[in-house]
């Protein structure tokens, strides 16, 4: 009963919430409020839900009584219940950061749609087949297409009309993919699928479904070269919306390849492992390139996203534990190093009345805690030691050579140069030299948004140098991730079991 | 039966990728219909169209004779509401940038 709840809380709380929050509209610190408590119960559900799958034990619950293969399963292992836990952590950031930070239009709706788009990733994290998989990525998105174009500005839904349409045209050969997959499968649960996989007789179509996924999976995750759609909508977007989206869209999107991947090809990942990482490298390359060339602060880190997804997914590509407890735990980074950059660089934004590079100059000195939080992520997302990004390149590049893929490792070291430098491109621009162009100093000293913005960038502190444990928790995530039979062997057990008997 | 639904699907997919190819927003809502039409008639060929089927109401007794796959009915239902849900977005989307812009395109990046 208790682990039933600990599995229905992340996904049903949100939409409860969500659903309380409507009559609501118009009372934006009565629904700050609400959601903060909310998100509070969300961050110790899912502390407790890591506690419990900490000793590797993985909780199913078939939800209708139906036999796992054709009904709804709910599985939350270590994978997923980490994951849920800085999903949780940035949600709670971004709400103490949503206060000071949106404006008129965008403050009446911001907040229900906030927790739609968490029942959407909780659903993504939590669920056992592909299927609702697709409900919950569609909710997400859905979510997210109205929080875009919040502000129904012509730029706005004009620069996030591509975001839309990819999404929807991927979202489309999803369900061509889960409908291919069920018609020679006979299934679209994944424990089930992975034995089906890994047995012989499938036929061609089911695995030209499957890379059908791998391709869906790439556009949501903005790899390479199915990225195009990220780096001009999400500038767009109003900063609270854009550090939300950098701290979990995407995140969803590689977990979902983590989640697939070692369960669908683990066995035997053939061609698979050279292409990946090949796409791994490209995408960070293409993305850090990007983020150099942009001219607006959230331009550049928006980018600067494609590249740090590649890291992620270069950790998978290796298929070794070492290399996907590196790539997870770059992923931890990235969601809060990222986030709290998109925060400080909105702050310097609504400073200066502009986000152009250039336009406001100096903030070091007039606003010297804003700057030592940018300071401290941005340095952490370059790989600075102790930061956390440091830690994450490490492990990633130990990994990449014990596993004997020297060039991408090589690739992924010039990447943080190139990473470096595009950070120093913003520090200089914006809080550098002589103050000038401050219009509204006072904007930034809103203490949610300042304390959002610290709190996150503490955090990379705190994971860099708590980095040893966080990493040998990641390494048996890991490995119960490439070794998919505890998985496939927890969701089958829960066929032959009475759901109600579940009660102690 | 199953290779006339199969060249439906087809068509109805790649005439709903043509309008949303255009920049106009309410092509593209009805681009995107078409769209999704198309996939969900690919999901329930993809899971077998047995000749003379019944549909899938029948009692415990009732067994022998073939019947629709009721999980592929039960796909498809819930991707028509939620190809419903996305295709209000868009229409409430265009409507918007109707009224914001006097327009009805989306003209391309502009180069900032």
């Amino acid at each position: 009963m208790m682990d039933a709840l600990l599995v229905l809380i992340p996904v049903v709380l949100p939409l409860v919430t969500a659903a309380l929050l409507l009559p609501l509209t118009g009372r934006a610190r009565l629904q700050q409020a609400a959601s903060l408590v909310s998100g509070g119960v969300l961050l110790a559900n899912a502390m407790l839900l890591c506690a419990r799958t900490a000793s590797g034990a993985i909780l199913v619950l078939p939800l209708g009584n139906w036999s796992p293969r054709v009904g709804i399963v709910w599985v939350a292992d270590a994978l997923a219940a980490t994951m849920l836990f800085f999903v949780a952590l940035v949600s709670y950031t971004t709400l103490l950061y949503a206060a000071g930070s949106l404006r008129g239009r965008e403050r009446r709706y911001y907040y229900p749609l906030h927790q739609f788009l968490l029942v959407g990733v909780g659903g993504s994290l939590l669920t056992g087949d592909l299927f609702n998989l697709f409900v919950f990525f569609e909710i997400m998105l859905l979510a997210s297409f109205a929080l875009i174009a919040l502000g129904g500005r012509a730029r706005q839904i004009r620069m996030g009309v591509p975001y839309v349409i990819v999404n929807l045209v991927g979202s489309a050969l999803f369900l061509v993919a889960v409908g291919a997959m069920y018609g020679t499968a006979g299934t679209v649960n994944m424990a089930e699928l992975s034995v089906r996989a890994a047995g012989a007789g499938l036929p061609d179509v089911f695995w030209g479904a499957a890379a059908l996924l791998l391709v869906v999976f790439m556009v949501k995750t903005a790899l390479f070269p199915v990225f195009a759609w990220l780096p001009d909508s999400y500038p767009e977007a109003p900063v609270t919306v854009n550090g939300l989206f950098a701290g979990l869209l995407t995140k969803v999107g590689v977990y979902t390849l983590f989640r697939t991947v070692p369960l669908l090809a683990g066995a035997a990942p053939g061609v698979l492992q050279p292409a990946l990482v090949a796409v791994a490298a490209a995408t960070m390359l293409v993305g850090v390139l990007g983020a150099l060339g942009r001219s607006t602060i959230r331009g550049v880190l928006s980018f600067h996203i494609v590249s740090q997804v590649g890291y992620m997914i270069f950790g998978l590509a290796l298929f070794t534990p070492l290399a996907l407890a590196a790539g997870l735990f770059h992923t931890i980074h990235n969601m809060l190093a990222k986030t709290a950059l998109i925060f400080a660089g909105g702050i310097a934004e609504r400073i200066g009345g502009s986000g152009k590079l250039y336009a406001v100059r100096g903030l070091a000195r007039t606003q010297p805690w804003l700057a030592a939080g940018f300071f401290v992520a941005a340095m952490s997302l370059a790989g600075m030691p102790p930061l956390s990004g440091f830690w994450g390149k490490w492990f990633l590049v130990a990994g990449g050579l014990a596993a004997g893929a020297p060039v991408a490792t090589g690739i992924s070291l010039l990447v943080g140069l190139f990473t470096l430098a595009s950070m120093l491109k913003i520090w200089n621009a914006v809080f550098w030299g002589e103050p000038e162009g401050q219009r509204y100093a006072s904007r930034g000293q809103h203490r949610g948004m300042l304390g959002a913005t610290l709190a996150l960038a503490a955090m990379t502190v705190a994971t860099g140098l708590l980095a040893a444990p966080i990493f040998s928790r990641l390494e048996r995530v890991a490995t119960q991730l490439l070794d998919v039979t505890p998985y496939v062997a927890a969701v089958r057990a829960a066929e032959s079991r009475d759901v109600h008997a579940e009660a102690p | 039966m199953i290779t006339l639904a199969a060249i439906l699907a087809g068509v109805l997919v790649a005439c709903g990728l043509y309008l949303l190819l255009s920049r106009n927003l309410q092509r593209m809502a009805i681009g995107f219909l078409l769209l999704s039409n198309g996939v969900n008639l690919l999901v329930l060929t993809a899971a077998g169209l047995p000749a003379r089927a019944a549909p899938p109401l029948l009692g415990e007794g009732a067994s022998g004779s073939p019947f629709a796959d009721p999980l592929a009915q039960a796909f498809i239902l819930t991707a028509i509401v939620i190809g419903l849900g996305m295709a209000a977005f868009l229409v409430a989307l265009s409507t918007r940038f109707h009224e914001v812009s006097g327009r009805d395109d989306v003209e391309g990046d502009d180069g900032t």
